[in-house]
C-alpha cells in the first residue's frame, strides 16, 4: 500500500476525539438523488467497533427500498442522462466527485475509522486518498477508451463497441468500505450505469457520505442509489432482481457462490466476485531479509489482518526459516492494537465480538493442530467495549493444516518452510484460493519463474501489497473472477456490441 | 483575468486589458527556467496586423540560443527532473499550468489579437478553453497509455516498454498561436520529454507566457523552453540540432519539407508534420438540411478569416442544387462574417496576418477573375480600414478545379463553389489535389456517406458537419498535408519511442 502523502502535522495535531464528538453523521439511505428513510421505517444501531459505543442509526432498507432504487435506475438509464452524456462531460463530474472527496478527506477519513475501526493513519493516508486517486482517475479514463474497427472486407464496416451493462448493483464488504465502494462506483459510473450500492450492514457510513458529494459534482438524480441493509434479506433481493443487469460484489467465498447461483435463478446477470484468499508470501535466502521480515508483518497485520489479500501464509527457506522467524517476531511486536484515533496506533480493533471469536478459535485450531504458536495468541484491552487481538505467529505449519488452508480474517500468521522453488510453487498454489501472493529474492531467475507459476491474480516481486490504480485486481480459482481498478475493471460494467454494415453503391 | 471573468467583457474593457498589456511584454527568450536576451542582442518587430503599429520589439533568437536551450533542455532530460517524475505527479503539475492559463486568459488572449488579428472572441470562445483541454487530457492520458508484455515459452519473459524520446523541438505556426503551440507542448511533456518551442516570428508573444505559467506550476526549470526568432535561422537550427530528437512542425508544406531534409542532413530526427491543405465539402443533392449545409460551407472558410489549415476552401455541390446552394450562400454567408476591430468582442472577422498576406490574397482573388470564375461577393478590401491587413469575404462561382484558387491554398476568406456531377466525379475532384488534410461529405444516404469516407484522401472526415470532434479525435492529413496527429491518444504515443526487453529465465 503506497502511504501517500497526506497532511503529517495534521495528523498529528488533530484532536481526533474531539473531532469524533462533533461530527455530524448521516445514516439514511441515499435514493433519487435525497437522503430518505427505509419505506419500512426501519433502523439499526450503527457501533465503533474500538468501543462499541452507538454512532447512528442507520436505515434498514428491504425489498421495497430495492425496487424503488431499481425503478429509478432503470429510468434514468433508459432516459441516457448519464449514459448518453458525451464522455468528457461525464469525466468532468467523476473528477469533480474526486476532488470533493479529498476536499472533505479529513472529516471522511474520521467517519471510516469510527465506522470500521480503522486506524485513523490509515484513513487519511491510504482509504481515503486512494478512494480520491480511484475516482479520478476513472473519470479520466472515460475519454481515452478507444472501441475497435477490425480490418473487415470492402464495401463492410464494422464497429466492435463497448456499451454499458444498464442496471448495476454493487454489494461491498465491512473491512474496506470507502475503498471497494470507490473500485466499483468509479467504472460502474464512468461506463454510463445506473448503480445501486449496497455496503455492509455494519458499515454503511463513508457510502452514505460520499453519495451527497456525487450529487454535488453534478451526477444526476437517480443514477446512484446508496441502500443501507443486510445481506441476508436486501442482498438477496438484489441479486434475484429481474430487472439488474449486473452484480459485483466483494466479500466471502461462500456468499459469492450463493450469488452466482441466485444470477442462474433470476436472469443470469453479470456477476463479478472478489472473494477471500490465504495468499502465499514466499521468502528465499538470498532475500534482502530485513525488509522482507518487515513486510511479512505488514502483509499479516495490516488492517488487523482482516484484508483478503492479506499474505497469510509466509512460506521461508528452510536454510534461514529460524532466523527470519526472529526477524519476523521482532517486527510483530511493534504491532500491538490501540485506539484506532491514536496517530500512532498501526492496528486497531476487529469489527466485532463474531470476528473476534472466529479469530480465538482458530488460534485453539492452530494449536489442535500442533503448530507451535511463537508470538501472541490473546485478547487485549478487554474493558474497552471493542475486541482487540494481538498479532500472532504459528511456526511449524503444514499446508494441510486449517489454519493453512482457511481464511481466518484476523492478525494470525502461518508460518511455512520449503526446500525448493518448486516446492515453494507447489505449497503455494495448494490451495482453493488464488488472489495475491509475494515472492522476495534478488535472484532474476528465481524471482520472475516463481512470479510466473503462482496462480493468484496479483504477485508481488520483492514487496507486498504493492499496486496503484493502473494495475486490475482480482482472483483465480475461488478467490473470484473480474477485476478491480484499472481499465479492466471497465470490463465488468460493460459488454461487447458488434455492429457489421453492409454498403454498396 | 480568468476566463470566467474575461467572458462578459466590453469594448472597453478589451481596450484596457491590451493597454495594460502593451506596457509589460516580456520580450525576452525562456530558457532553464528564466528570461535572458538573445546573445546577438538582435531584435525583431512584432506587427499589429489590425493598425501596422509595432507591438514589441522582441528579442531574436538565433542558432546560438537555439544551442543554449536545446542545452538546458537536454540536462533537464537525462537529470529525470521531469522524464522520472511519477506519471501522477507529472499530471499533477500539467493540471495546474491549466488552471494557470485559465487564470491568466484575459492577459494570453489580447496577446494573441494583438499579435496576429484574430478576433478577441475566437480567442476566448475557442483558443484558450481548448488549450486547458488540451493540456487536461494529455495529462490525464500519462497514465492511460501503457507498454507491453508478450506471452513467451516458459524459460524467456518479453516486455515492450514505451519511454519518451528526449528533446523535442516544437514549431508553431501564427494562425492560432496559444493553441497549436499547446496541440504539441502538452503531449511532448505528459510524455516526459522536455521541449524548445519556436513560435512562428509573426506571433511571438503569448508562448513566452507559457513557459512562465510552466515554472510557476510546478515544472522543473530547462524543461520547457521558448526561442522567439526567424524559421530561416532559429527555426533552421533547431530542425538541424544533433541534440534534438523529434521536430514537431505545424506549418506550410514548403517549409515541412524543408524539414524532412534536415533531418536527413542531421541526426534522423524524427519529423511531425502538419501542413496545409485544400480541404473539399462535397454536398450532395440527396443532403439532409441545406441550411445547415450552407451555413458549415461558408463557415468552414470564413472563420480565422480563413487562415485554418483544414479551411473548407473547396465546396463541391453537385448540379441539381447548385443554384439554390449559391443563391443562399449569398444570403446568409456574405454578411455572415464583417470585418472589424479585433479586440471588440462582437466582431468575428479580422484582419489577415499582415500585409503581405493581404496582397498575397488579393492576388490570388484576381488570378480566380482572370481565369473565369464568377465573382459573387467580396473580391476586395473592405472600405475605412486601410490602416489593416483586411480582405472582404469572398465567393466565387463556377470554379473549375484546375484553376489557381481551386489548386493554391489561399489562406484567406475566398470560398470556391465547383459544380460537378455524381459521387463517383466529387471523389476525383476532391482527391485531385496535393493535399488531403481534412473534407467534408453532405448526404443523407448511408451507402453513399460510408463509400465516400472509405474513398476520400484525407485524414479528417465530417459528414454532415463541419469542423466538429473532441480530443480523442486523431487530426492530421494524409498526403502533402502531412502525417502527423494531433489532440488524441495516439499523438500522446507519438512523443514515446518503445524498447524490446527480451529475458532469458534459467532454472534456478
Amino acid at each position: 500500500m503506497r502511504q501517500d502523502k497526506a497532511d503529517k502535522a495534521m495528523l498529528e495535531n488533530t484532536d481526533w476525539h474531539k473531532a469524533a464528538n462533533k461530527i455530524d453523521i448521516e445514516g439514511r439511505a441515499f435514493i433519487n438523488g435525497q437522503y430518505v428513510d427505509a419505506l419500512s421505517g426501519e433502523k439499526r444501531e450503527c457501533l465503533n467497533p474500538a468501543n462499541g459505543v452507538v454512532l447512528i442509526d442507520v436505515a434498514v432498507c428491504g425489498p421495497q427500498d430495492a425496487d424503488r432504487a431499481v425503478k429509478s435506475a432503470r429510468t434514468t438509464f433508459e432516459s441516457g442522462i448519464w449514459s448518453d452524456m458525451a464522455p468528457a462531460v461525464r469525466k468532468m463530474v467523476l473528477v469533480r466527485w474526486a476532488e470533493l472527496i479529498e476536499k472533505h478527506a479529513d472529516e471522511l477519513a474520521l467517519l471510516e475509522s469510527l465506522d470500521v475501526g480503522k486506524p485513523i493513519s490509515d484513513t487519511l493516508n491510504v482509504d481515503v486518498p486512494a478512494a480520491v486517486r480511484t475516482i479520478r482517475w476513472s473519470g479520466e479514463a472515460i475519454d481515452k477508451v478507444y472501441d475497435e474497427i477490425p480490418p473487415t472486407p470492402v464495401d463492410t464496416l464494422a464497429l466492435v463497441q463497448r456499451l454499458p451493462l444498464g442496471v448495476v448493483a454493487a454489494i461491498v464488504p465491512w473491512n474496506f468500505p470507502l475503498s471497494t465502494t470507490a473500485w466499483k462506483l468509479a467504472p460502474s459510473l464512468a461506463t454510463g450505469n445506473s448503480v445501486i450500492l449496497k455496503p455492509a450492514t455494519s458499515t454503511p457510513l463513508s457510502a452514505i457520505y460520499i453519495a451527497r458529494l456525487a450529487a454535488e459534482a453534478g451526477l444526476p438524480d437517480g443514477v446512484l442509489h446508496v441502500l443501507p441493509g443486510p445481506g441476508g434479506n436486501l442482498g438477496r433481493h438484489l441479486a434475484t432482481h429481474m430487472d439488474i443487469d449486473g452484480l459485483t460484489f466483494t466479500g466471502s467465498t461462500a456468499v459469492g457462490k450463493l450469488l452466482m447461483q441466485y444470477s442462474g435463478q433470476s436472469n443470469l446477470k453479470r456477476t463479478f466476485l472478489e472473494l477471500g484468499g490465504k495468499s502465499p508470501n514466499i521468502v528465499f535466502a538470498d532475500a534482502t531479509l530485513e525488509k522482507a521480515a518487515a513486510m511479512a508483518a505488514v502483509a499479516v497485520f495490516y488492517n488487523g489482518g482482516q484484508t483478503c489479500t492479506a499474505g497469510t501464509r509466509l512460506i521461508v527457506e528452510e536454510k534461514i526459516k529460524d532466523e527470519f522467524l526472529d526477524l519476523v517476531v521482532q517486527k510483530a511486536a511493534g504491532w500491538m492494537p490501540g485506539d484506532p484515533l491514536n496517530p500512532a496506533t498501526r492496528m486497531g480493533p476487529l469489527i466485532d465480538e463474531g470476528q473476534y471469536r472466529t479469530v480465538a478459535k482458530y488460534v485453539s485450531i492452530g494449536r489442535e493442530e500442533g503448530a507451535e504458536l511463537c508470538f501472541g495468541g490473546k485478547q487485549l484491552l478487554t474493558d474497552s467495549g471493542g475486541y482487540y487481538h494481538e498479532p500472532s505467529i504459528f511456526s511449524g505449519v503444514e499446508n494441510q493444516m486449517r489454519i493453512a488452508q482457511e481464511e481466518i480474517f484476523g492478525p494470525v500468521m502461518s508460518v511455512l518452510s520449503f526446500n525448493d522453488a518448486e516446492q515453494a510453487i507447489q505449497i503455494a498454489n495448494d490451495s482453493i484460493y488464488g488472489l495475491a501472493g509475494a515472492v522476495w529474492s534478488n535472484n532474476i531467475n528465481t524471482a520472475h519463474k516463481v512470479a510466473a507459476a503462482i496462480r493468484v491474480g496479483t504477485m508481488g516481486i520483492n514487496n507486498y501489497f504493492g499496486g496503484d490504480i493502473t494495475v486490475p485486481f482480482g482472483g483465480f480459482k475461488q478467490s473470484g473472477n473480474g477485476r478491480d481498478k484499472s481499465i479492466h475493471a471497465f470490463h465488468d460494467y460493460t459488454e461487447l456490441k458488434t455492429t457489421w454494415i453492409e454498403f454498396g453503391d | 483575468m480568468n476566463l470566467e471573468q474575461i467572458e462578459t467583457h466590453d469594448f472597453q474593457q478589451w481596450n484596457a486589458l491590451a493597454d495594460q498589456a502593451k506596457g509589460q511584454i516580456e520580450t525576452r527568450l525562456f530558457i532553464d527556467g528564466g528570461y535572458v536576451d538573445a546573445l546577438a542582442g538582435g531584435r525583431f518587430s512584432t506587427i499589429n496586423p489590425a493598425n501596422g503599429k509595432v507591438t514589441a520589439e522582441m528579442s531574436e533568437g538565433m542558432p546560438e540560443d537555439i544551442d543554449r536551450a536545446v542545452a538546458s533542455a537536454k540536462t533537464a532530460f537525462t537529470s529525470g527532473r521531469w522524464s522520472r517524475l511519477a506519471p501522477r505527479d507529472r499530471m499533477e503539475i500539467l493540471y495546474r499550468f491549466a488552471d494557470l492559463i485559465d487564470e491568466h486568459a484575459g492577459e494570453l488572449a489580447v496577446l494573441d489579437t494583438l499579435d496576429m488579428g484574430k478576433p478577441i472572441a475566437d480567442v476566448v470562445g475557442i483558443d484558450i478553453p481548448e488549450c486547458i483541454a488540451t493540456i487536461r487530457f494529455m495529462a490525464e492520458g500519462i497514465d492511460k497509455i501503457e507498454g507491453s508484455v508478450t506471452n513467451t515459452d516458459n524459460d524467456s519473459m518479453h516486455l515492450v516498454i514505451r519511454e519518451p524520446l528526449g528533446v523535442i523541438g516544437c514549431i508553431s505556426p501564427w494562425n492560432y498561436p496559444l493553441l497549436m503551440a499547446t496541440w504539441k507542448i502538452a503531449p511532448a511533456l505528459a510524455a516526459g520529454n522536455t521541449v524548445v518551442l519556436k513560435p512562428a516570428e509573426q506571433s511571438p508573444m503569448s508562448c513566452l507566457r507559457l513557459a512562465e505559467l510552466f515554472i510557476q506550476a510546478g515544472g522543473p526549470p530547462g524543461v520547457f523552453n521558448v526561442v522567439n526568432g526567424m524559421g530561416e535561422t532559429a527555426g533552421r537550427a533547431l530542425a538541424l540540432h544533433h541534440d534534438v530528437a523529434k521536430i514537431s512542425f505545424t506549418g506550410s508544406t514548403e517549409v515541412g519539407k524543408l524539414i524532412l531534409q534536415y533531418s536527413g542532413q542531421s541526426n534522423m530526427k524524427r519529423v511531425g508534420l502538419e501542413c496545409g491543405g485544400k480541404s473539399p465539402q462535397i454536398f450532395m443533392a440527396d443532403l439532409p438540411d441545406l441550411e445547415a449545409a450552407v451555413d458549415a460551407a461558408y463557415h468552414g472558410v470564413f472563420s480565422n478569416m480563413g487562415e485554418v489549415c483544414s479551411a473548407g476552401s473547396r465546396l463541391l455541390v453537385e448540379r441539381p442544387i447548385y443554384d439554390e446552394f449559391i443563391e443562399r450562400f449569398v444570403t446568409e454567408g456574405q454578411h455572415a462574417y464583417t470585418p472589424g476591430d479585433p479586440l471588440h468582442p462582437e466582431t468575428n472577422m479580422g484582419p489577415l496576418i499582415d500585409c503581405e498576406s493581404q496582397q498575397r490574397v488579393l492576388g490570388l482573388i484576381e488570378s480566380g477573375k482572370r481565369e473565369g470564375a464568377t465573382l459573387h461577393f467580396g473580391g476586395n478590401k473592405p472600405q475605412g480600414l486601410e490602416a489593416g491587413a483586411y480582405v472582404n469575404p469572398t465567393l466565387f462561382g463556377q470554379v473549375d478545379n484546375n484553376m489557381t484558387i481551386a489548386r493554391q491554398e489561399i489562406f484567406g476568406p475566398v470560398a470556391s463553389v465547383i459544380p460537378f456531377d455524381g459521387a463517383f466525379e466529387a471523389i476525383n475532384i476532391a482527391n485531385d489535389t496535393i493535399y488531403g488534410l481534412a473534407a467534408g461529405i453532405w448526404t443523407r444516404d448511408i451507402n453513399k456517406a460510408l463509400r465516400m469516407v472509405k474513398d476520400i484522401e484525407a485524414g479528417i472526415v465530417w459528414v454532415n458537419s463541419y469542423e466538429d470532434g473532441d480530443m480523442t479525435q486523431p487530426f492530421g492529413g494524409y498526403k502533402q498535408s502531412g502525417q502527423a496527429r494531433d489532440k488524441c491518444l495516439e499523438s500522446l504515443k507519438s512523443y514515446t519511442q518503445s524498447k524490446s526487453a527480451w529475458f532469458r529465465l534459467e532454472a534456478s
